[in-house]
């Protein structure tokens, strides 16, 4: 990772991106010029009509009195314009909002794409979420609803001078002009810098909260059995404080900022009447009416963007962890020279050897990027498993996700070490072990989620790494624990492994995956939605369901992992026995949750903290009396 | 009592704006009079300024900090909450939405409560202290008159709020849709390449954005019509009627021409509520929300609740828990825990016992019934049977996370039922099948057993379970980082965390629920060792299915059909035999535990379990 970019290189960079979806901006502008112009000019002409009519009435000023109804008519065209100009300028503004969401989101997508699965498995998931939802929003809000008013705050204000200068009188333009540039320059910026730290370190201490709360909540069980609930609270308030200290300290900035800019306010009315008392000879009423009206309503544009310093900076950090993502690598990439000649037919053999494999993690606690944590909000729901076994040693994959975020080290315990183990062409190798022995981690490489830090990885006598991504994955099939199923129907979420599939080859492979009954027991049938994440299914539907969408894409290396965990053992073994009849011919690796499931496998690799210990059929692992006969002994 | 003192302030700042322009006014006045402006007029509205300043400084400063006290006490309550839910399978599964209400939650509510209903109350109702103003300084008859006017305030707020409903049925279901569909492909993604569908679902995104994106402009350009209505009403309802009546009452010589002016600066005022109507609806209505969700999160009935003492009975119907009731300290949870280790459990006292059982997740699927166990002070006990036979049920029971149908839960010598479930907690010791490493370093977690544990404390306890000193092999030191952030342990040295935090934490009674389930093969010999020290002294009840744990248990129980078996020597327990079979329990009964009663249990007078589950322990 290069060094970090500057805001300055950040704003302009999202610029350039955003630029598409900007044109609108212009429109929503000049109509907030508009508006706010018209709202000044209101109280401005109310003065000056008053004032006028008054001189009238106590005979200052020669001439036919003028119709009090002009001025009513000029007051209710500046109404009406102010209301239009409001209503066009939110119009625009919204267009510019949708606009670059959409355009962001999109942009998100395609620049994450190439870096999956890896950069989507190996960040937690709620971070990435956290990205791809708060911070794009962010980043919207500042585009669709900060750009405006802060240009609209120097224009506005520039243009009231100006005609107070030309129609009412220099110096008091001049006051106002003061008074406008303290509120709108100087006040602003006051503790600025002390409020931009306070706001990163509750943006921490934040992440770190959410990370407490998170722990607290997974690890109810531990708090709770060793009583440790007031310890667990004490250590929140301890978190807490950099808050507390935080928003106090914040709020007697923005206290002192109101307090001035109220005063200031005040003062620049007073100034102005002062001046205007002063110097206008004759002293017509209009002309101060005027005067008045505009310094009373003046304020309004700098008002609006008392908070935008910290807007800004939110956008700023919400923009650097979006680039962040456009800007990572992939960890996995096609090969540069020119693609292999796909293998003619027949399944490949796959070979380890000496494979070496830890997932990259993030080093220290210190690491933690601001506001991070709070998102790990939403999406630890469901994704425990996130990683692949190995990435957590308490089976609370949920929370917590090793990978590249600011500086990485690779983790101290290998998740795989020196691995050599042939799966034979054509044949059944199964690989069996305690949880986070790395079995998972095995699929994980085959499938080039990642690359193994050393060692050769061969399919059909190639290394991986000379496959295109694309062809690799056309040849190999996996079917997962816990699959992830879109929030379509089935037929939709098979139809993603294969786009042209036929009913009947749909049919075929849901029959193969045990899967008939099922979908002809829903009253929609292939139509029938399976929910966000696939919860309206029981987690061995879901199962079935992608055994049958990798049966769908008829792959010649087939790699099962634990993908039959959640059925009971005798559906299991006979979902497993179709899928392998189905399955003859092609490579088969299967990685088991029940020792049970691999009695007919050709070879069994008993793996042990990433490394192989045992291999053999089982029959003769079983007499043996070694890890597998123990692994044997836990299950009932 | 802050949203008083919020709008107090609020008020006071508008109101010395609305006396300076009055007093411009009157400067105006008795300049063409006199022809200068009076230096004391002068010199009172500058103070008045410097008043209007110091509570605008006030309401911020103030509301801030009662906004961070608040942050944290509201939070704190939703961990209690946590706590006092317990171990529910439902909330580990909602992990993700119980942090949010715990952080997003509640610091909108916070910042809705402090510093927001406050300053916006008070803008509201602005309008009608400047129209007293006027009715008492300048001029009733146009104050009454545009008194008319202030039922634009409501009425604005709902034309909004129809225009808001209308835009969050459509645009906001859209646009939750599109963020829905977006998330799911972002998450999704993974799958997606491995079945080279990226493009194709990238391009169906796009799509979707685009449809969306029109649709939702098409509906904001007529409901945001509501802006142009509100905005043009309030200048004309205002600021027009208020210069038509000052051109009316110069012309009548009701009012002089610098109250005339005064009128037209006051007029501004009457605006605020236009200004804050936006807020109103962006972050007001967030922050409803927001105090929604934490009410009902924390209106949650946890499945066992404390029952209070003297109204307990051996049935234990649970009364909800307060939330509020803190846990017992957990040095004087350790106090006590030593008092009873020496003198409560008395000889008579069995340590753990279940006397006639009845427990059910599914009132159709009971699990426990008439579950008998008796475990003497000082005995190791295995408990053992196949999976799904409710032996992790009765450790939950004796933990008190689950409260019996009906029957006595003994703990210690002392009915569970009668007492708070922190005093039953404290006599025991519990190793899991999985031990839970919270975010930070070793020292923290080992911490977690005892507060005021010494370095060297926990440097032995670590030295027990073989990750310190020679022969540990193991590079494990307490300031090593695990959990959330730290990855530098293995599934068989978290295991060991959890034995060595049960050594620091000197309760009388062991729990182990499988704690080698899931280690890898080779450490698993080191926990067996380490769990055998942890055991010496020390009453143990070990739940597993395996041979391994159970080598030396002076008693060996099985638990099937809802019920305890003796076996009155586990040397004839044949553990698991090579090919693989599942454990054939012995089920020769004693005299001591009655078996089969032919007649049954009378369940008439069971009460129904979801009560005392709340519904919702499964």
């Amino acid at each position: 990772m290069t060094a970090p970019l500057t805001t300055h290189q950040i704003r302009r960079r999202l610029l350039r991106i955003a630029l598409p979806a900007l044109d609108p901006l212009v429109f929503s502008l000049a109509f907030r010029v508009v508006g706010l112009g018209c709202g000044i000019a209101l109280f401005a002409s109310a003065g000056a009509a008053v004032g006028e009519w008054a001189d009238h009435h106590r005979g200052a000023r020669p001439g036919s009195s003028p119709w009090p109804e002009i001025y009513i008519a000029i007051l209710v065209i500046f109404s009406l314009v102010k209301g239009v100009s409001r209503y066009l300028e939110q119009y625009f503004g919204h267009r510019v909002a949708f606009g670059v969401l959409a355009h962001l989101r999109v942009l998100f997508y395609q620049r994450l794409a190439p870096q999956s699965p890896a950069g989507v498995l190996g960040r937690r998931a709620g971070d990435l979420v956290a990205r791809a939802t708060r911070d794009i929003d962010r980043v919207e809000v500042f585009f669709a609803h900060t750009l405006v008013p802060v240009i609209a705050a120097v224009v506005v204000p520039v243009l009231t001078v100006v005609g107070m200068a030309f129609f009412v009188d220099p110096v008091a333009a001049l006051v106002l002009a003061a008074g406008l540039a303290v509120n709108g320059a100087v006040v602003p910026r006051l503790g600025a810098r002390s409020t931009r730290q306070a706001a990163r370190r509750i943006r921490d201490s934040r992440g770190l909260i959410a990370q407490h709360v998170a722990d607290s909540v997974q690890g109810v069980r531990d708090v709770l059995a060793f009583q440790a609930e007031n310890l667990r609270l004490d250590e929140l308030l301890h978190w807490e404080e950099p808050v507390a200290t935080g928003l106090t300290s914040n709020g007697r900035w923005i206290a002192r900022r109101r307090g001035i800019a109220v005063f200031v306010q005040a003062a620049t009315l007073i100034g102005v009447l002062l001046v205007l008392l002063a110097r206008l000879d004759p002293l017509w009423l209009s002309t101060l009416g005027l005067g008045l009206g505009i310094a009373v309503s003046a304020f309004a544009p700098v008002t609006a963007i008392e908070d935008v310093a910290a807007d800004l900076d939110e956008a700023d950090a919400a923009a650097r962890r979006v680039l962040e993502i456009f800007d990572a690598a992939p960890i996995v990439a096609d090969p540069a020279e020119a693609p292999l000649p796909i293998p003619t037919a027949g399944a490949p053999e796959i070979r380890f050897d000496d494979v070496s494999f830890a997932y990259p993690t993030v080093e220290g606690l210190g690491e933690r990027r601001p506001g991070d944590g709070v998102a790990s909000t939403q999406i630890t729901d469901r994704s425990e498993g996130t990683l692949p076994d190995g990435g957590s040693a308490t089976g609370d994959a949920a929370s917590w996700t090793p990978f590249p975020t600011g500086s990485t080290t690779m983790s101290p315990r290998p998740v795989l070490d020196h691995l050599t183990f042939t799966a034979e062409a054509g044949k059944v190798t199964a690989v069996v072990g305690a949880s986070g022995s790395g079995k998972s981690t095995i699929a994980a490489l085959v499938t080039r989620s990642w690359d193994p830090d050393s060692g050769t990885i061969t399919l059909g006598n190639h290394n991986l790494r000379d496959y295109p991504l694309a062809q690799l994955r056309d040849l190999v099939g996996l079917s997962q624990q816990r699959p992830y199923l879109f929030n379509s129907t089935i037929a939709a979420n098979m139809r993603l492994a294969k786009e042209d599939a036929t009913l009947l080859d749909l049919e075929t492979a849901a029959a193969r995956a045990s899967l008939t009954e099922f979908i002809a027991a829903e009253p929609e049938g292939w139509q029938t939605p399976v929910g966000e994440m696939g919860e309206r299914l029981s987690g061995g539907q879901r199962q079935r369901l992608a055994l049958a969408q990798v049966m769908l894409r008829e792959p010649r290396v087939l790699i099962l992992d634990e993908a039959t965990s959640q059925l009971d053992a005798a559906t299991e073994e006979a979902v497993l026995s179709q899928i392998l009849r189905a399955a003859r011919g092609s490579t088969v690796l299967m990685i088991a949750h029940r020792l049970a499931t691999v009695r007919d496998a050709d070879t069994i690799i008993v793996l042990d903290n990433g490394r192989i210990v045992e291999e053999g059929t089982y029959d003769e692992l079983a007499q043996a009396g070694g890890p597998f006969a123990a692994l044997l002994s836990r299950e009932n | 009592m802050t949203i008083l003192r919020s709008v107090a302030l609020s008020w006071l700042s508008a109101m010395a704006l609305a006396f300076i322009y009055l007093r411009v006014g009157a400067i105006v006045d008795s300049t063409l009079e006199t022809g200068a402006p009076a230096v004391s007029d002068i010199v009172m509205m500058i103070a008045v300024a410097v008043v209007a300043a110091v509570a605008a400084w006030a309401e911020p400063a103030l509301s801030s900090r009662d906004r961070a006290h608040d942050e944290h006490t509201t939070r704190a309550r939703v961990i209690r909450h946590v706590f006092a839910l317990g171990p529910a399978e439902r909330t580990r599964e909602r992990t993700g939405r119980i942090v949010s209400t715990a952080t997003d939650a509640v610091e909108r509510a916070a910042h809705l409560r402090n510093g927001f209903i406050g300053p916006m109350i008070a803008s509201m109702t602005l309008p009608i202290l400047v129209l007293i103003l006027i009715a008492i300084t300048i001029d009733g008859g146009i104050a009454w008159r545009l008194a008319i006017a202030v039922p634009a305030i409501p009425l604005a707020l709902g034309l909004f709020q129809m225009a808001f409903r209308r835009v969050s049925r459509e645009h906001r279901k859209r646009s939750r849709a599109l963020a829905a569909q977006f998330l799911d492909a972002i998450q999704g993604l993974p799958t997606t390449s491995l079945v080279n569908a990226e493009h194709r679902v990238g391009e169906t995104l796009a799509v979707a954005a685009e449809s969306s994106r029109r649709q939702v402009m098409r509906l904001l350009a007529g409901s945001q019509s509501m802006l142009f209505v509100v905005d043009t009403l309030f200048s004309l309802a205002f600021v027009v009627v208020a210069t038509g009546l000052s051109l009316e009452r110069i012309t009548n010589d009701t009012i002089s021409p610098g109250q005339a002016l005064a009128v037209i600066l006051l007029s501004t005022l009457l605006l605020e509520p236009l200004e804050r109507i936006g807020q109103f609806f962006y972050i007001g209505m967030g922050g409803i929300a927001a105090s929604k969700e934490i009410t009902t999160f924390l209106a949650e009935q946890p499945a066992v609740g404390d029952s209070t003492p003297a109204s307990a009975q051996p049935s234990a119907s649970a009364s909800p828990r307060n939330d509020q009731d803190p846990a017992p300290r957990p040095d004087r949870a350790s106090e006590r825990a030593a008092a009873v280790s020496e003198s409560a459990v008395g000889v008579s006292e069995p340590a753990l016992a279940l006397r006639d059982v009845f427990f059910a997740y599914d009132p159709a699927l009971p699990l426990l019934a008439g579950a008998n166990l008796t475990v003497e002070k000082g005995e190791h006990v295995a408990l053992v049977g196949p999976s799904g036979t409710g032996k992790s049920t009765v450790l939950a029971l004796l933990q008190s996370d689950l409260r019996p149908t009906t029957g006595q839960v003994v703990v210690a010598g002392i009915d569970v039922a009668t007492e708070l479930r922190a005093q039953a907690r404290s006599r025991l010791a519990v190793v899991n099948q999985h031990t839970y490493l919270f975010t930070g370093t070793v020292r923290e977690n080992l911490r977690l057993a005892r507060p005021d544990a010494s370095d060297a404390e926990m440097l032995a306890a670590l030295e027990a379970v073989g990750l310190q000193g020679q022969g540990g092999g193991s590079s494990v030191g307490l300031d090593t980082p695990v959990g959330g952030h730290g990855l530098a342990l293995s599934g068989g040295e978290a295991q060991r965390i959890g034995i060595a935090r049960a050594f620091l934490r000197e309760s009388p009674i062991l729990l182990l629920d499988e704690p080698t389930a899931h280690v890898d093969v080779t450490s698993e010999h080191i926990i067996l060792q380490a769990l055998r020290r942890l055991g010496q002294g020390r009453t143990v009840l070990a739940v597993s299915h395996r041979a391994a744990t159970i080598a030396d248990a002076d008693r060996v129980l099985t638990l099937s059909g809802g019920r305890v078996h003796d076996s009155a020597d586990h040397d004839s327990v044949s553990p698991v035999s090579s090919d693989g079979e599942a454990f054939q329990p012995p089920s020769r009964p004693t005299a001591e535990v009655p078996v089969d009663d032919p007649t049954g249990p009378d369940l008439s007078w069971r009460s129904d379990p979801s009560e005392i589950l709340g519904g919702e322990a499964r």
